[in-house]
């Protein structure tokens, strides 16, 4: 899995980050998202899907692996 | 005629959410989406911010891309108003004459600016399309000048934007703080002096009286006999919720469409987004908010309701909004209010970061901050366990 965001749609409200705080990260000022990696561990994998699908601003796209 | 579509009126955050949320449901039936702007879904934040200073291209603005609208498989109806609604028949009417019937109906209307006939001169701006923050960026230029009436959140965003662009900038504002009513005045004191920082030029407990335009500029009375003159004036005085053509409907409208706790209006009617006015379990009373994360949540509910798949508890969600000014993000959750008592959790007010909580009762009702995400999540956690204890019996 391989993940991307968005910068400029973020709203800065902070979901990605509650739901996985593993990978999601917001900047000390302005919270706007960042990425502690952009390839999560198993793991993790189920909560990213979660935060891509709940970010309001759809600022969070997930890349699957091909099968 | 068939009553299986779930027609929504209002194609724009609201309603396109609602869409999409239905079809993330597996709501397979048709959905008809009624929209008296020839394109709605442009995202409005940023024509206060970003797009108005010419830093974002007209397709970002575009809340989705044609793919993905597509992909919807909806059926947009657009440049049509929709004028009558009768829930006995379960149809709403065109303007063009033509009914709609349905299964169920979402009002997704929003609202619309004010503007006082005291200050209707044709040369006035308001902003709240596309089409406005592209004619107001005519004036975004050093060499010009903006007045302001109204500091609330549009106006204040739109005078930093100005200001930070080196336009001359004066804000009238009939109550003795900026943004009073939605921050208080120990944070709306901070923001009055960030932006006297800036340059602004605030005329606060003064009212505009009578505007006239003077050669390509403006000239704006004030009631202390004061005139302020420039190139454009900007009137962002509030808004009225869009409830025009539900007259004669039946269904209840006291400042927004009236909903249950559930966001129901009427049997098979529901609503979202700033037109709905609804019971907070949180706040204790009736609210509307006008947040775009609270338009977007709430459409969210309303079509699991609709698809059958959630909503059997009442809409709870916490409001949530941002605002950009300068280089400061302000971000609140909860309900603020002028009256709390505010209790710093960090910083000072006039430092470059601060937050803050709201108490009510000794109970934190919201909280705020400036530049400050991290203390803002831990204080909505407050809010969130001190909101749900108040509302035990
Ligand atoms: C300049 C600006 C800046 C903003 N900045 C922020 C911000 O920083 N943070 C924040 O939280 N919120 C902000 N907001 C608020 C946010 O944009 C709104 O909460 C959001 O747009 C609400 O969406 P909505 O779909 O309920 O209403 P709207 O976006 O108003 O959409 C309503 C739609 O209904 C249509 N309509 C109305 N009546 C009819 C009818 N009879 N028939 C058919 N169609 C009809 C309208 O044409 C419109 O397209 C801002 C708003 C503006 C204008
Ligand atoms: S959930 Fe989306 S909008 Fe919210 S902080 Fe994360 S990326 Fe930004």
């Amino acid at each position: 899995m391989k993940i991307t965001v968005d910068e400029s749609r973020c709203v800065a409200a902070g979901l990605c980050v509650t739901t996985e705080e593993t990978v999601f990260d917001q900047d000390e000022a302005t919270g706007i998202v960042s990425l502690l990696t952009d390839t999560p561990e198993p793991q993790a994998r189920e909560a990213v899907r979660e935060a891509a699908r709940i970010c309001p601003a759809l600022a969070i796209a997930v890349h699957e692996d091909p099968a | 005629m068939s009553h299986d579509a779930v027609v929504i009126v209002g194609g724009s955050l609201a309603g396109l959410h609602t869409a999409e949320a239905l079809r993330g449901e597996n709501w397979t039936g048709p959905i008809v989406v009624v929209d008296a702007d020839d394109e709605p879904r442009f995202d409005r934040p940023p024509m206060s911010k970003e797009y108005l200073a010419g830093t974002v291209p007209d397709q970002k603005l575009l809340l989705r891309d044609r793919a993905r609208l597509d992909g919807l498989g909806a059926t947009w109806l657009l440049g049509q108003a929709v004028t009558a609604v009768e829930p006995a028949r379960r149809v709403v009417r065109l303007a063009d004459g033509r009914e709609l019937a349905y299964a169920d109906l979402v009002i997704a209307t929003g609202v619309s600016p004010i503007l006082p006939r005291a200050l209707a001169v044709p040369s006035a701006h308001l902003l709240r399309r596309k089409a406005d923050a592209d004619r107001l960026r005519q004036h975004l230029r050093p060499d010009r000048s903006l007045i302001v009436i109204g500091a609330g959140f549009i106006g204040l965003e739109v005078a930093a934007t100005f200001r930070a662009a080196g336009a001359r900038v004066d804000v009238v504002e009939a109550l003795a703080t900026p943004l009073l009513r939605q921050v208080g005045p120990q944070v709306g004191g901070a923001l009055r002096r960030i932006h006297e920082r800036a340059g602004v030029v605030f005329h606060l407990g003064r009212q505009a009286t009578s505007v006239t335009e003077q050669g390509d500029g403006v000239a704006v009375t004030l009631d202390d006999g004061a005139r302020l003159t420039a190139d454009a004036l900007l009137v962002a005085v509030g808004s009225v919720p869009g409830t025009a053509f539900l007259e004669g409907s039946g269904l209840e409208v006291a400042d927004g469409v009236v909903a249950d706790g559930h966001l129901q209006v009427a049997p098979y009617v529901h609503a979202a987004g700033d037109v709905v006015r609804w019971p907070h379990p949180l706040a204790g009373r009736s609210v509307r908010i006008e947040h775009w994360m609270t338009a977007i949540e709430q459409a969210k509910y309303v079509a699991k309701r609709i698809a059958g798949t959630g909503g059997d508890e009442p809409f709870a969600a916490l409001p949530y909004f941002w605002s950009d000014q300068y280089d400061r993000k302000l971000q609140v959750h909860g309900f603020p209010s002028a009256d709390a008592h505010l209790e710093l959790l960090d910083g000072d007010l006039d430092a470059d970061r601060f937050a803050a909580v709201y108490l009510v009762d000794g109970r934190a009702t919201a909280v705020v901050a400036v530049n400050h995400p991290r203390q803002v999540l831990a204080g909505r956690r407050r809010v969130l366990a001190e909101l749900a204890l108040q509302e035990a019996p």
